[in-house]
């Protein structure tokens, strides 16, 4: 199509739009609540995973291990536990130092530890981390199962809690992702409805002069798509003043889980690509879907 | 340049719409179709300008067998013919000029020769001092010279207007069929539905009579001025 051609019908969707201040207003306005809505479940979802996994990070699996190995014996120990799937990390905890940190855990003196060093009550472990959380139970098993290996601490009800929460999490914001989603179809596709209503003598017009089909069409694609571009940049710009407001604030408050929160607060930078790309990309899509929904039901050769 | 062969339209419903039509219209030529109202001569009309299919015989249009149209390639097909109604249906919120273009614009012309052609044309029906105002301040008359404007603008082979005099008071509308006259000198095929007995009487035009979805006659009556 010829650029002169593509301007003429840009001015024709940008003319729709301002005809119809009201409505697009209005359509505008529902759609970044809507955009808005998916951006909030997007943003606390991105949260709480980073939040899962920090405290993943922080769960660790202790596998004690028999007083009879060697140190050889231990050596290719090590190399079997690494070699279960899923195992991240393991790491060799000598008895000593097992004990020093049981000692400092309970915040004891270094006579209590003097008088226990004499007939340590620790065996030798690894500390191991696993990559996913929600599959640590089957490295538990296998773990339990190497030779040498007397006993596997877990935290498989935490690891089970983490799991739950961001699977639910997941289910939810795409739940709420999809339903914005078709409400969002469902309003751009009538405000179309209602710019294809008013145009219906330009239309008829157009289709005994010999416009093709293409032709009579892209203005009220055009004319979705801008709305959509639209309320996604809104949508970015409101959410980022959100988020900043939201982050500037929480390391004030005094409450230990919120600055708890707030120090894992993933920062908007890394949020912001993915989600200004997102934003735009799900305005243009839905205006597009959304004003070719009833379009060919109206416009009919 | 149009031809019928045997075209009988039904609409849903059954009305009549016409019945074993075969006719042939040649390039160059004026041909006036009359009848009573509800005779079929605006199903004749759309028959030309493929708003519908027959439901049997074919409509051949420039070379063209209207049912073996693509529906993609109908919008190229309309460009060979100038459309104007009794009602002018121009677009209210344009000027003339914008009224004019609209028909270049969406068939995709480019801007430049937008204007050259928008300019010859307003001048051809006279309306070149009114091109910036809009239709509403303008006279039936008037009105219909800027849709035949419109429908003229594409360089359109075959122009077909529905009652185009309907609407505007007598001396007016001889004035557009004067305008029909020069356009189909140069070469333009014309036809032309008209209630009005003294235009047909006053041009010496092939008319064409349909009477209840029948072609009884074909000829040239202008002059007689018997004819009812
Ligand atoms: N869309 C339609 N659906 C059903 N019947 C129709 C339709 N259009 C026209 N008819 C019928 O077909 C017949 C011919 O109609 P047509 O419009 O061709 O008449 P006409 O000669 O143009 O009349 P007029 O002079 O009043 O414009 C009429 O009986 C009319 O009622
Ligand atoms: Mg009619």
């Amino acid at each position: 199509m010829r650029t002169g051609s593509f301007a003429y019908l840009l001015r024709e969707g940008v003319r729709n739009i301002c005809q119809n201040r009201l409505m697009s207003l209005a359509t505008v306005g529902t759609l970044l609540s809507c955009l808005l809505l998916i951006g909030c479940s997007v943003l606390l979802t991105a949260n709480i995973n980073a939040l899962v996994g920090y405290v993943e990070s922080q769960n660790e699996l202790m596998v004690f291990i028999s007083d009879d190995l060697h140190e050889e014996d231990v050596a290719e120990l090590e190399a079997e536990i690494r070699a279960v799937p899923n195992v991240a990390e393991a790491t060799f905890i000598s008895r000593e130092e097992g004990l020093k940190r049981w000692v400092d855990k309970l915040n004891q003196t270094s006579e209590f530890y003097a008088f226990l060093e004499g007939d340590n009550p620790m065996p030798n472990a690894f500390e191991v981390r696993v990559r996913e959380i929600d599959e640590m139970d089957v490295a538990v098993m296998h773990l339990e199962g190497l030779p040498g290996v007397d006993k596997v601490r877990a935290p498989v009800e935490v690891a089970e809690a983490m799991a739950g929460i961001k699977q639910a999490f997941t289910v939810i914001s795409l739940g709420v992702i999809l339903i914005l989603a078709a409400v969002s179809l469902v309003i751009v596709a009538n405000t179309i409805r209602i710019t294809v209503f008013a145009r219906r003598r330009e239309i008829s017009i157009m289709r005994y002069v010999g416009a093709t089909n293409m032709f009579i069409r892209l203005p009220f694609l055009l004319e979705g798509v801008i709305l959509g571009l639209l309320a996604g940049l809104l949508a970015f710009l409101l959410i980022w003043g959100g988020y900043s407001a939201l982050a500037a604030y929480m390391p004030a408050a005094d409450a230990s889980w919120i600055s708890l929160l707030a120090g894992n607060l993933v920062p908007f930078s890394t949020l912001a690509p993915g989600l200004l790309g997102g934003f735009l990309a799900a305005g243009a899509g839905i205006g597009a879907l959304g004003s070719m929904l009833f379009i060919g039901k109206h416009i009919k050769l | 340049m149009i031809e019928f062969v045997d075209v009988t339209k039904t609409y849903e419903g059954g009305a009549r719409g016409l019945e074993n039509v075969s006719l042939k219209v040649d390039k160059g030529e004026f041909v006036f179709v009359v009848g009573q109202s509800g005779a079929g001569k605006s199903t004749l009309i759309k028959l030309i300008m493929r708003e519908f299919l027959p439901t049997s015989g074919s409509v051949i249009v420039a070379g063209k067998d209207t049912a073996r149209l693509k529906n993609s390639e109908i919008p190229y097909f309309r460009r060979n013919l100038g459309v104007v109604f009794q009602d002018f249906r121009l677009i209210p919120t344009m000027t003339v000029y914008e009224n004019v273009a609209f028909a270049l614009h969406v068939t995709g012309v480019a801007s430049r020769q937008i204007k050259k052609r928008v300019f010859y044309i307003l001048e051809l029906v006279d309306l070149l001092d009114k091109a910036k105002r809009m239709p509403e301040h303008l006279s039936g008359g008037e009105q219909q010279r800027v849709a035949l404007a419109r429908a003229l603008v594409n360089n359109p082979q075959i122009i077909v207007a529905d009652e185009p005099t309907g609407n505007i008071d007598p001396e007016m509308s001889f004035e557009i069929v004067d305008l029909l006259n020069e356009i189909n000198k140069l070469g333009t095929t014309v036809v032309m539905v008209t209630h009005q007995h003294n235009l047909v009487t006053r041009f010496n035009h092939r008319t064409l009579v349909i009477d209840q979805g029948i072609l009884v006659a074909d000829g040239r009556i202008g002059g007689r001025r018997a004819y009812r």
